[in-house]
Parts: structure tokens; sequence; C-alpha cells
């Protein structure tokens, strides 16, 4: 073969090399590092294997798994978590990892709080006011006095509320409130249970019977009836004191005195002259006074109407917009008879221009909302009107909360508007992407939550050439987005730019091939990802880059646009100036739109399985219907050659031409026709197969199949017709040859003509985190907005924007130093080299040009395959970015971090020859010369120029005021001229060496990572590496690797119950052999588990403060209100690790599965504090650390038992007062009346049951109460007993 | 005749000052104590009561803006105060821990200890005054029980407070002082408690839903740095405020 040697700018290609090689690294570095921290990454990874395919979804699920499911979930996963009893802070009880420095010394225990026992959650009872709270620590509330009980959402009777009656007042409170509320104020306690809302607390003081109370000295008072047979009174119910009945007992208090407001209640009373309350105010005073009768409320004056500063009606209505107060506090306007009046507590005019009524709350948003649009810096605000006040609090400083409204039309036709904030479950959306491979089941999840929304990001196949795109497999790209794009600290990046990552694409491929339609003519046609060099590509990544976060090209809340947070590979065009101003529409709120809640339980059965509805997703079913097609005809064609040449064969095994054995035969009229047929087809498929053997492409095959059939037909024809003389004879033997000679002869001209080659071009797309503008000009619009300016919101404006006095009710944004005009000044950091490595100077630029970094090594050069960190600092805040050459700023690649003023970034070099080898394997590649090759190596070893072996990376700084160094600082280093003599190391393996794998496991599938590029294999005996029998496919490529190395993997063969093999790997694949280092390689074991994994028991525990019960599937409990607490308990045994296991538990028709929270054992417990009744049919679900699973599915019924215990049958027992009541229950009787507290009443039941018993005593009258174990209870007597009625 | 009349005469003579004694023993018992301290002087009562007064307005002030302590680590800064958190989670996430669960015996504690060294130097202040005024005074003992919280008001009680003054013939004992000071600390601390078990249950507390039915309370919720929220509970009327903090349920930014 002759080689030509072809000239390369080598310089050129070494830095774009190392650019690559450093681009996909950098995007892994903050990932991995967080990555490290995480103490679940094992556990993930087995979760997650086997499942990638695709290398898209390879990068972006690897980016994700580093990132974003890993750091959440290790929130819940509380296994590895003790309990802290007293932070540093001084805050009690907190569930901390061991290594956590925020815990006090001396005071980790290394156990779940919960099972510390002075740190066990439960329900704190401060039982002299009876006020119960809840998640309260066991000893913080026994020190303290208090009566703590397990059951920490404190749902059991003591602290369930009823209503309170004090007076004429109610309360909502707990019985021992209510005891110590009336002890208070010397009255009997009158608790009703029986009222369960407060609001029904508050209209139960409209049903109190009230009247004139008239006490033996003849003085007159407005109480209850309850309250004047306590004081011995006469009781008038619903006369006033001033009726004129009550004056002939000598009661002399005058009508309707004077009028005033009282404390508790909404309007306007008269009082007569003895200050009793009388009725409502009303200037038609006859009316009011109503014949000395209590008036009720809706039949005094304009009673649906707040009679707002009404002169003639007092009939005030909160919730309609007023309260009594005194003219003084509003506007001075007055009834006629006093100085009071309906003050008006609605809102007019309010933020967004409209009335509100008291009581209505909505929601304000800065900006566009929803479809990921929601701009930098813009919050959800819900505004409220409350006692004539607007207030406004944001959902939460960063959009993890949206504000969701609705509005109801009440009878009279007025509307009212309610509010809240609910959690925005972007997260989700991102996990969904993780989660699913499927495009469906992808899309089912995604519209399962209102919080999400499917977007294609890009169709590989768009705009490539029809006939090729059939035979590609490259599926649209569908991400799984947040409706509402959350906000990120990106003014603090650490966080930010590890999530906007999620949205790089930074090493897409875009691949023309030559196609050559009729043999050598032809031309470059798109294979795949022809849209990633189009502006929309990078419009649709912008748009998925801002949808995760503040991340890319967008908007800030008052409209101003930025696009330093991305950057564009290759092909891949910039964003355009007119699409950057287009942002600004997102800018205004849209009126129409509202936050919606997540709605996660809605599921749209119909979606399932149905095609995507998009066009652009007919257009992937269209594309794959025609590679169906075009597969099919394939494989047609080719069972119709495969015939063909078995027939042919079979003949001219016979005799030679097939003329001759037709002849013999009955068929020989056909035998001609038949010969020829085979021929053609055999030129045909020879056609395919050599087409295919060059690498020509389908359509170039396809003509040599037709010109390998005409030949054949041709020269069989003439052969025949010319040898013999005979018209109907076909040489079948030259047909062949001849079809074979003409189509290699053309496939060596059309492969020399480029026919099949390949174009490729680099385009991707890096998001990174949101750049505000530079300078402050807008940090003031922060403070002059009603809503509260946040750092978040002021840093939102603008680089040099501050937010000073945080500590403050009035923190302000200022711009922190406007009259800085002067760049940044650069200074080599010496501290933020890796040890061992050091700059020659450290001096400050400018004026200095640069410095140099050496290591302590005999070459003073950075080794191969080794990271290391690198960093500056600047004297003033700002952003650094770096390149192998000296750039523009805005080409550059960012340093970790924002506006900081230290600066760092990682470095790690393959070593001269290594990239010698890459690049010299680029080159021949773009040859067209394959490792088949015979001269291969030889070619390799020719291009084998020298290379420069110093490396410069240049850095430039931007002022938070937009002021960039003109002249970079230069970073140089050299590279390591020497071979890599050291063998490769294999950093990690999963699953890990000695793993337990599954009972059932016949293979395996192992990945691992290695240091270099290599190649490995593996034997289940230690042999040398080239007689080891099987290969890891590994990632070759120099640019293929990351931070954890360069993969590998395999699926072994696991058939016994101990498994042992052997790896060893190669390093640089593509050098001479003699040159690769070979390592000493790993035993690696696998051991099968010994059981399959059981789920032993699944049982629902009901829990108060007294009791509990237990049931197991199938049963039914009874309870005694809702919500209640409970506990689901599942135990597990077997599987690779004697039952221990990690479990969760799914409701049906809920969605996806909750982790129990206490798991990882072979015990799994989920506390409910808010169960309902019902039926509850749940799937258990457990998986061990082997991989093994189990899955159970249970149904449990709770039905609540809501009625008070009632009396069945009452009789004369032997002397004795005996009661049957209807259920288990404990009785009480007190002799004066049913108005008695049974704690000090005289019980008649030893234990729960449903016989009591009590003396029988002829001449008294026996008050009754009875109650069942769940505490419900008539609110008077259950029954009335007087013995004389029996004989 | 004679005998009898006289006899009738010395019956009612003793019937006379029997019913003198009693009168003078009736009048002398209601007004000696006017009489011992002079007739506008306060009584060693109002005096502590009075003394105590700025003290205690100061007590609860401060320890009502800094979320029931007088001091405390765990808290933090807004304006000059240290704003206690009631109930906190140092993980995102996570529901709150209830810090104080019985928040008024807390609160009774903290006024009390913040109070201890007033009460003492206020009653050697009234020791001193009697003295000066020329009374003898004799004290026993002295325990200072501490603060109960009442709804509306806060009644500090000094049991055994044996006092004994003496004046010429006349002298006088206290046992007990009953102090009551116009406060709505109780009121705000159960609205205080209530929300606190709301976000140690829910991640949240419904504001506005609890003042519609409460209008005399004011609930203002100031979302701060931190993921911390600010609660400012007021009542309407008297304008007295509880400042506290909550850290519950706190989602960072990003994916934190």
């Amino acid at each position: 073969m002759m080689i030509k040697k072809n000239k390369f700018n080598f310089t050129l290609l070494t830095i774009v090399l190392i650019q690559i090689f450093l681009l996909v690294n950098m995007s892994f570095a903050d990932s991995y590092f967080i990555h490290q921290t995480d103490p679940l990454k094992d556990n993930k990874e087995r979760i997650n294997e086997g499942k990638n395919k695709d290398l898209t979804r390879i990068i972006f699920n690897l980016i994700v798994w580093f990132l974003s499911i890993e750091q959440i979930r290790s929130v819940y996963a509380l296994s590895n978590f003790g309990c802290c009893l007293e932070t540093t802070e001084g805050a009690i009880c907190q569930p901390l990892l061991d290594e956590d420095t925020r815990c006090a010394d001396g005071k980790f225990q290394p156990a779940s709080c919960d099972d510390v026992s002075s740190c066990k959650l439960g329900c704190c009872i401060e039982s002299e006011e009876g006020l119960c709270t809840t998640n309260s620590p066991k000893q913080k509330c026994e020190d303290n006095g208090g009566t703590w009980s397990e059951d920490e959402s404190c749902n059991f009777p003591s602290c369930n509320k009823g209503c309170c009656v004090v007076g004429q007042q109610t309360n909502f409170l707990t019985e021992e409130s209510c005891q110590a509320l009336s002890n208070f104020y010397g009255v009997e306690k009158d608790w009703r249970q029986n009222v369960k809302t407060e609001f029904d607390c508050v209209l139960f003081s409209n049903f109190l019977d009230i009247g004139a109370c008239v006490s033996s000295d003849m003085a007159c008072r407005i109480k209850t009836r309850n309250d004047c047979s306590l004081e011995s009174g006469d009781f008038y119910k619903d006369y006033l004191c001033s009726a004129p009945e009550l004056a002939e007992f000598g009661i002399n208090c005058t009508k309707q005195d004077s009028i005033s407001c009282i404390e508790g209640k909404n309007e306007i009373y008269w009082f007569d002259s003895c200050g009793n309350k009388e009725n409502i105010y009303s200037s038609d005073k006859e009316f009011s006074w109503n014949n000395g009768r209590v008036l009720k409320k809706e039949n005094s004056c304009n009673p649906d109407s707040g009679n707002i500063n009404s002169e003639d009606c007092g009939n005030c209505e909160y919730f309609l917009g007023s309260i009594c107060s005194q003219s003084s506090k509003a506007g001075n306007k007055k009834v006629r008879d006093g100085n009071y009046v309906c003050k008006d507590v609605n809102c007019y005019d309010t933020y967004d221009r409209t009335d509100k009524k008291n009581g209505d709350s909505w929601c304000v948003y800065d900006a566009s909302i929803g479809n990921g649009t929601d701009p930098v810096g813009s919050n959800h605000w819900i505004h409220q009107c409350i006692d004539g006040e607007e207030i406004s609090n944001s959902c939460d400083i960063m959009r993890n909360k949206i504000c969701v409204e609705n509005t109801t039309t009440l009878d009279n036709g007025e509307k009212i508007s309610f509010a809240g904030c609910v959690t925005n479950e972007w997260f989700d959306c991102l996990k969904i992407n993780n989660e699913f491979d499927d495009y469906v089941d992808m899309k089912r999840e995604c519209d399962k939550n209102n919080h999400c929304y499917m977007k294609m990001i890009w169709d590989p196949k768009e705009g490539t050439d029809s006939d090729l795109s059939g035979g590609i497999d490259a599926p649209p790209v569908w991400q799984c987005l947040p409706e509402y794009s959350p906000g990120l600290p990106f003014y603090d990046s650490d966080i930010s730019s590890a999530q906007c990552s999620i949205a790089t694409q930074s090493n897409l491929k875009a691949i023309k091939v030559k196609k050559c339609s009729w043999i050598i003519f032809g031309s470059y046609k798109w294979a795949i990802n022809p849209v990633t060099r189009e502006q929309k590509f990078t419009q649709s990544m912008n748009k998925w880059c801002t949808s995760i976060g503040d991340c890319g090209a967008y908007v800030n809340y008052i409209g101003v646009p930025t696009d330093g947070g991305y950057k564009v590979i290759g092909e891949t065009p910039k964003l355009t100036r007119a699409y950057l101003e287009d942002l600004k529409q997102f800018k205004t709120p849209d009126p129409s739109q509202s936050g919606k809640q997540s709605g996660k339980s809605d599921y749209y059965l119909n979606l399932e399985g149905l095609p995507p509805e998009t066009d652009a997703g007919w257009g992937t079913i269209a594309g794959t219907a025609a590679g169906a097609l075009y597969l099919a005809s394939s494989l047609g064609g080719l069972s119709v050659t495969t015939i063909g040449s078995y027939f042919a064969i079979t003949s001219t095994t016979a005799d030679g031409t097939i003329t001759y054995l037709f002849s013999h035969t009955s068929f020989g009229a056909i035998a001609p026709y038949a010969s020829a047929a085979v021929a053609v087809a055999f030129g045909y498929f020879i056609g395919i197969m050599i087409g295919n053997l060059f690498g020509l492409g389908p359509e170039a095959s396809q003509s040599l199949a037709i010109v390998g059939a005409a030949t054949a037909l041709g020269v069989g024809i003439y052969s025949g017709y010319f040898a013999t003389g005979a018209p109907n004879v076909f040489a079948f033997g030259p047909a062949l040859v001849w079809a074979i000679i003409v189509v290699f002869v053309l496939a060596v001209i059309s492969w020399l003509m480029g026919c099949g080659k390949k174009r490729i071009y680099d385009t991707g797309f890096e998001c990174w985190p949101w750049e505000p503008p530079s300078g402050g000009n807008f940090c003031n619009m922060c403070n002059n907005d009603v809503h509260e300016c946040s750092e978040y919101r002021c840093k939102s404006l603008g680089d040099a924007c501050g937010f000073i006095d945080q500590d403050t009710s009035h923190p302000k944004c200022v711009w922190l130093n406007p009259s800085d005009i002067v760049p940044p000044m650069m200074t080599p950091w010496q501290e933020s080299l890796t040890d061992g490595y050091s700059y020659t100077n450290t001096l400050v630029s400018p004026p200095s040009l640069g410095t140099e970094i050496i290591s302590n090594t005999p070459t003073h050069c950075l080794e191969a395959f080794k990271t290391i960190t690198f960093g500056i600092q600047t004297d003033k805040l700002a952003r650094c970015r770096y390149s192998f050459e000296d750039k523009d700023y805005t080409e550059m690649n960012p340093f970790t971090g924002a506006s900081n003023t230290n600066h760092t970034s990682f470095l790690m070099s393959p070593g001269v020859k290594t990239l010698q080898e890459e690049i010299s394997r680029l080159i021949a590649e773009y040859e067209g010369i394959t490792p088949e090759d015979e001269d291969y190596s030889a070619y390799l070893e020719l291009l084998n120029t020298p290379i420069d072996d110093k490396l410069r990376v240049y850095v430039k700084c931007k002022s938070v005021n937009g002021y960039i160094n003109t002249l970079p600082l230069a970073i140089q280093m050299c590279i390591d001229p020497e071979p890599d003599k050291t063998p490769p190391a294999i950093l990690s393996i999963t699953p890990k060496d000695n793993s337990i794998i599954k009972f059932d496991a016949i293979e395996t599938a192992v990945m691992m990572y290695v240091n270099e590029p290599s190649e490995c294999k593996y034997s289940s005996e230690d042999k040398p590496y080239d007689l080891m029998e099987s290969d890891f496919a590994c990632d070759t490529e120099l640019t293929a690797g990351s931070l954890i190395g360069w993969k590998c993997s395999a699926t072994l063969s696991t058939p016994s119950e101990d498994n042992t093999f052997y790896i060893k790997c190669r390093d640089r694949p593509f050098a001479p052999i003699e040159e690769r280092n070979t390592n000493n390689g790993i035993s690696y074991h696998l051991k099968k588990s010994v059981s399959i994994l059981n789920i032993d028991s699944i049982t629902f525990t009901y829990f108060d403060e007294k009791s509990s019960k237990t049931i197991n599937s199938g049963e039914t409990l009874e309870v005694g209100s809702e919500p209640f607490s409970s506990e689901l308990k599942a135990t597990t045994s077997g599987g690779g690790y004697d039952g221990k296991s990690q479990c969760s538990f799914s409701f049906k028709d809920s969605g996806g599965f909750v982790d129990f929270m206490e798991t990882f054992s072979t015990k799994h417990t989920q506390k409910f504090s808010f169960m309902k009744s019902g039926t509850k049919e749940l799937t258990i679900k457990c998986i061990d650390d082997a991989g093994n699973t189990a899955q159970q599915d249970v149904i449990f019924q709770i039905n609540i038992d809501s009625l008070p215990p009632s009396v069945s049958r009452v009789y004369n027992d032997m002397g004795s007062l005996k009661i049957i009541t209807t259920e288990d229950a404990e009785c009480y009787y007190s002799l004066d009346n049913c108005y008695f507290n049974i704690e000090n009443a005289t019980s008649m039941t030893s234990l729960f049951s449903a016989s009591h018993t009590a003396e029988w005593v002829p001449g008294k009258t026996y008050y009754v109460k009875c109650r069942d174990a769940w505490g419900n209870m008539v609110d008077g007597c259950s029954i009335v007993v007087s013995p004389n009625m029996f004989v | 005749m004679m005998k009898k009349r006289g006899q009738l005469t010395i019956f009612i003579l003793i019937a006379i000052m029997i019913i003198a004694i009693i009168i003078l023993f009736f009048l002398l018992r209601n007004k000696s104590p006017i009489t011992l301290t002079g007739g506008n002087e306060e009584s060693p009562e109002s005096f502590l009561q009075n003394c105590i007064k700025d003290k205690f307005s100061k007590g609860v002030d401060l320890i009502s803006s800094q979320g029931g302590y007088v001091s405390n680590t765990l808290n933090i800064g807004y304006d000059d105060k240290k704003v206690s958190y009631l109930c906190y989670s140092t993980l995102n996430y996570q529901k709150c821990i209830n810090q104080e669960p019985v928040l008024i015996t807390h609160l009774e504690t903290e006024i009390k200890n913040y109070l201890s060294v007033e009460i003492s130097s206020c009653w050697d202040k009234l020791t001193l005054g009697m003295q000066e005024k020329g009374y003898t005074v004799n004290v026993k003992k002295y325990n200072y029980t501490g603060v109960k919280l009442t709804p509306g008001k806060a009644i500090i009680e000094l049991k055994n407070a044996e006092i004994r003054l003496t004046k010429t013939e006349e002298s006088l004992k206290y046992n007990k002082f009953r102090l009551n000071f116009n406060t709505k600390l109780y009121d705000l601390a159960v609205v205080v408690q209530e929300i606190v078990s709301q976000e140690a249950k829910f991640c949240n507390f419904e504001n506005l839903g609890y003042m519609m039915i409460h209008p005399e309370t004011k609930i203002t919720e100031k979302t701060f740095r931190d993921e911390t929220t600010i609660y400012i509970v007021e009542d309407r009327k008297t304008k007295e405020q509880f400042f506290f903090a909550v850290r519950s349920c706190a989602i960072p930014g990003g994916i934190g």
C-alpha cells in the first residue's frame, strides 16, 4: 500500500485533543466529587446497572446519576445517620452523620434518634394547660414537666380538640385546656367533643341558650343556661334584662342605654343600663330590642351584608369584610347612636389593581410562569387581605414552592379567591429521566405530574437523508422537564454547576456519509444529528438548560437577558441576538397563567402504550416504519439469493452447468431461464456483499448488486449463445465469474472515490449556571419593589449587586463598587495546586504575563493520567475563564465557582506518547486505515511526529462590573515526554470483589474503571493475558474517559455458588505491542445468595396513647376517629444478606414506590400520622444488595367507629342497677345532672365491657354517661335512670 | 327595785361596752393598715408591683422578641434581636423537631430567672423604705415561687414572704404577695405553640385561616435566609409581639 504522509498541524491537534479531553472531564469534575461524598453510591450503582443503551442516554444518566438522585435520596435514607443530642448551635436531637462537625463534642450517639431514649420523638402534653405539641423529644418534654407519649402526631383522645364554652364565648381546645380555662374564669367546664372543627366551634356560640339570669339578690345578668344554673339563678331563656316581664321581679334595667364592641365578637351591641349586652345594634331601636327578647344574628339587620360604615346597622361580619370598631379607628364614620361603626376590612386597589375581600388570598407572579419559563430571580408570591391590610409573602425564595390559586363563587354570586403555596416537584421530573429509558414509560410517569412536561430536545434523524436514516438506530431525545423551573444559587455555583451540567451534551457528533447512488458518483449526505448544527438545536438545548434551573442564556425577572450560561461546541451555532431579545417577553406575567397542583395521583391511563402525539413523534414512528421496511426488504433479498445460491451449488456439483442438469430432468424446458434467474440473483448478492465489505454504504452496494446481476445475465446469455450456438443455453459458470470480477473492480473504484466514507463534525452544548448582567445599575429595583428583596433576587439584577443588612427586617440590595472600572488583577494561587506541584512564580498579572507549573518529579512535567488542581486568585470579585489558546473571554471555559476571588479547576494529561498515539489513530481513521489493515502499525509509527510537550493555559477574568483583562495570564506546564511505563490500574469494579449476587443469577453484568485507556480480559483461571479467553468491552479512546477512569464492561457467566475470575488489563491500545504495559491483574469473586429474598410478614398497626391493634392482610380494623396514627411493618428473610434489604411500598393508584422510613434491615417500618379509613391496597417491594427482589400485595380494611355507645337494656340485677351497652364501654354516673365530668364521676365499669353495674338506691336519679374505647360519648347523658321505676 | 334597776343598768352598760368593743374591733381591724403606713402611702404589695413593673415589661419584651429566651445559642439574627428557633431541623427536607415542647412553663421559668435579682432588690428596697419611715421591719423568710402565666396576665407570687412591720404598738404581718401584671404573653404563647406544632406536623402553618377565626391575632411570616421562617405573632389590641424562628422541611436551592 502506498502511504503518503499528510501534513498536519500537530500542535493544533494536540491542543484540540487535550481540550476535548479536558472538556469531557471537566463536565464531570464537580459531579464526581459530589458523588464521592455519597455513602449510598454503591447501592445506586447496582440499581442503575444494565439500563443504558445509547450514548446520549448513557451520558445523561451518568450525570444525573452522579448528581441528582443520589443527593436527595441520601437525605432520606437515614441508615448511616446517628443522633446528635445537641449541636454546636444548641439544637437538640438532630439526626446527623457521625462526621458532621455541627454536632457538639461528645454529643453524638451512633443510633437513630428513635433509639435514643432522651431523643425519642413523641407528643408532649403540657398537663396543666392541656396543650399538645408534636414531634417533641422525650427528655426535654419531661424535664419541663410535660407528659410524653409516643405518638408524635398527638393523634389520641386527650389531644383531640372540642368546643369549650366559657360564658358566652367558645374556644376550640383540648379537654384539659378547657378545664384550665374554666378554672381560670371560675366556671364549670363545658366541653363539647362532638364539635370537630374550629369553625363549627365559632358558630356554636350562636346556638347556646342565652337569656336573663336573675339571681337571688334580684340582679340580672345575661348568661348561658349552664352558667346561670351554676349560680343558682333563675334562667329566662331568650329574655333580655330590660324585658318588661322581668320588671315584676324588681329588675330595673333600662333598655338600649349605650352601644359598644365586645371582645371576641364582630358586631356592635346595645347595652342596657345595668351593663348587660343586648341585641345587635340597629338604629331601628324597637326592631333591635325585639320586645326584650334575644334576637339572633341571622335575624338582625342586614344579615347577608358586612354593613360596612352603615349608620343604621351594627351587624358587622368579619367574613364579609367588617368588624366592630371605634369610630376614631375607622375614619370617624359612626352609627347614629354612638361612636362605633362596622369598619371596612376589605382591601382596595391591591397590587394587581383589583379589590379583594377580607380573607381573600391570591397569587402574584413576578413574571411568566410555567412551561419552564420562570425567569431568574422571579418568585411566586401569595397575597392576603386580612383586616384591611394587604400582606405579601414569597412562597419560597427560590421557587421550590409555587403559588396555586382557586376562585369560588358563593351563592350570592360573590367570588372569593384563595391561594396556597405547594411544593414545586421539579426534582421528580428530573428523576423520571433517570429512571425510565423507554419513551412510553417516561411519558406516562411525566404526565402523571402536572409539575412536569415532556419535551423533545432533538431528533438525531431530523434532516438526514431519507435512505440513510432508516438504518440508524437513534431515537429522538426526550426529556421530562420541570413545568416551573426552580431557582438556583447561581452566585454560589458549586450546586448550580452540577445541576446545570445535567443539560450538557458536549460530545455529540454530526456525521455525513458519502452516498454513491450509482457506484462512483455520489455526494455526502447527512446520516445523523445534522440538526445539531442548526440554530433550533441550540435553542432547544438552551430550553432544556433553562428549564432545569437558573442555567443557560436567559432573562432575569426584570427582563435583562444574558448569554454567559452556555457554550456551544464545534459546529453548533451560538444563540442569535434575536433569540436573546425574544427572551425579554418572559419578564411579563401572563394574567391567564396560574400555578397548578402536581395532581400526582391523576393517572391518564389512556396514554399508556399510545404513540407520541406531536408531529415529531409521528415522524419518529414514520422513521421507524421506514427502517422496518428497509430491513424487511433486505431480509427478503437475502433469502431469495440464498435459496438461489443453494440451488446453483447443487447444480454445479452435479455436472458443471445447469443446462446439463436440467436437460436430464422433466423441467428441461425451463432450465435455461431458471439458471439465468439464479445467476442474476447471485450477481445481485455478490454486489451487496462486496459493497458492504468495502463499506460503501447501502446505496452504492445496491448499485453494485444491480451491476452484478446485469453482468451475470449478460455474460451468461452471451457466453452460452456463442459457445454452443444454441439460443436457449445459459453459460452459468462464466456469468458468475464475470459478475464477481466486475463487481469487485467497481467496488475498489468506489472505495477509492470515497463512497461510504464519513465526515464527522463535533457539535454540542454545555449548560452552565446563568450569569447575571455585569454591573449594578438595576440593584436598587430590588429595594423599590413591593415584594421583599432576597439575596437570590438581588444577585439576579447584577453581578455587582450585594445584599447587605441581611439580618435585619430591612435588608438592601446595593451596587457594591460602582466606580470600579479596573479589570481584576490575577495571581497564581500556590495553595490551590495539588501537592507535589508548584508555580515557578506567583507574580501579579498584569504586569506579569504568566507562570509555569512544575512537578517535583525528575522531568518536572505533569505525569501521565494524573489529575491536578490549579487555580488563581483575583484582587476583587470576578469570573474567570481559561482556554488553551488566547481567545476572546466569551469563547473560554469557566473555572468552577461564580463571582469569587478564588478560582480553581482541574487538569489531567495523558502524556505525550499517548497523545501521539491518539493523534495517529485519528489521522489513520480519517485516512480510512483501520486496525485490520496489514500496515496499520507501520502507518501509525510513521505518523508519530514529535509534538510540542508544552501546554499553555490562558486565563482571563471579568470583574463584576464587566471589565475584562486585555492580556491573559498564561500558565505553562510540560507534559511528560516519556512513554507511559506503568501498567494500568483497575480503579473500581462493580459489583465489588466478594460480592453476593442474586440467587438465580446465571450471568452477572460487571463494570469496572481503569485509570487509562486499556484493553482488559478475564478468565476463570490465572493465566497470561494473551491466553485469556474472554474480553471486556473497554473505552479505548482517550476522549472517552472521565475522572473516574475509562470504563470496561462484561457479562460474566456465574453458574456456581462461588465464582472466581482473573482479570488483567493492557494499556495503550493503539501502541505497538512491545510498548504496551500489562498489569498483574486481580482475582475477582462473586458468591451466590443462599436463597431467594422472602417477605415474611406485613402488618398494619393502629396505635394511640393507650392502646394499639395490629392486623394482617385481609383483616379489618376498627378505629375511633380519623386521621389516626398507624404503622406499616414488614419483615424479610433469606436473600444474600439474611433478609437485610431495602423495602418500599406503594398505595394502589398513588403513583410510585416510597422507601420505608426505617429499612436497610430485616425489619421495615413506616409510620403514618394521618391515616384515614377505607380499603388500603398496597404493594410492598424489597431488594437486597445482591439484587434479589421480593414483592407482595396486601389489603387492609379500616373502618371508623364514630358512634357513641348506647344503652340497650337497664334492669335490676339482684339488687343492683345493671346497664347493658351496645359495645364495650366504660360508664359513669352522677346524681346531679348530665353536665358532669366523667373523670370526677362514679364509675360503673371495671374494664371496658358491655355490662355496667351500680348500687340500686330507690328515690335517686342516676345520670349515666358511657364512653367507648375511642372516646365516643354523647354530649348529655347516655341514659337517665330512676330506680323507682322498677320493681 | 333599786337593785333591779342597778342590775339592768349594769347589764345595759355591759352590753353597750360589748357592742362598742365589737364595733371598735372591726373599725380598728379594717383601718389599721392604712393607719400603719400612713393614709396616702402605698401598700407593700403595690410597692413591689410598681418596683418590678418596668423590669417585668422589659423582660417580657426581651423574651418575646427572642423566641422565648433571654439568651439562646440556637438563634438567627433579625434586626438587633437573636430570635430563637422553637422548631428546628439541621437537615434539609426533614420536619422540624420541637425544641421547647412545654413552652409556657419554659416562659415562666425564663421570666422568673430574669426577675429574680430585681425582686430581691425590690424586696430590699421595700424593707429599707419601711425602716426609713420609722417602721421596725422583721423579715423572716423569702420564697420566690415564680411566675404564673394566665390568659391576659402574669402573676408573680411570693409565698412565705414573712414580713412584720411594727410602729409604736401597731404591727402588721404579711405572708404572701401576689403581683398581677397585664400581658398577653400566655395568649401569644398558645398561638406560638399551635404554629410550632403544625410546622412540626405539616411543615407549614396556614396563618390566613387562623387569623380569620382569631381576628384578635396577627401572624406575620418572613421567609429568611437558610430556609428559615421567622414568625411574628401579634395581639392586635395590645400590639404585644412574639418573635420566633422555625426551620422545617427546608428545601435548599438546587439539588442540595
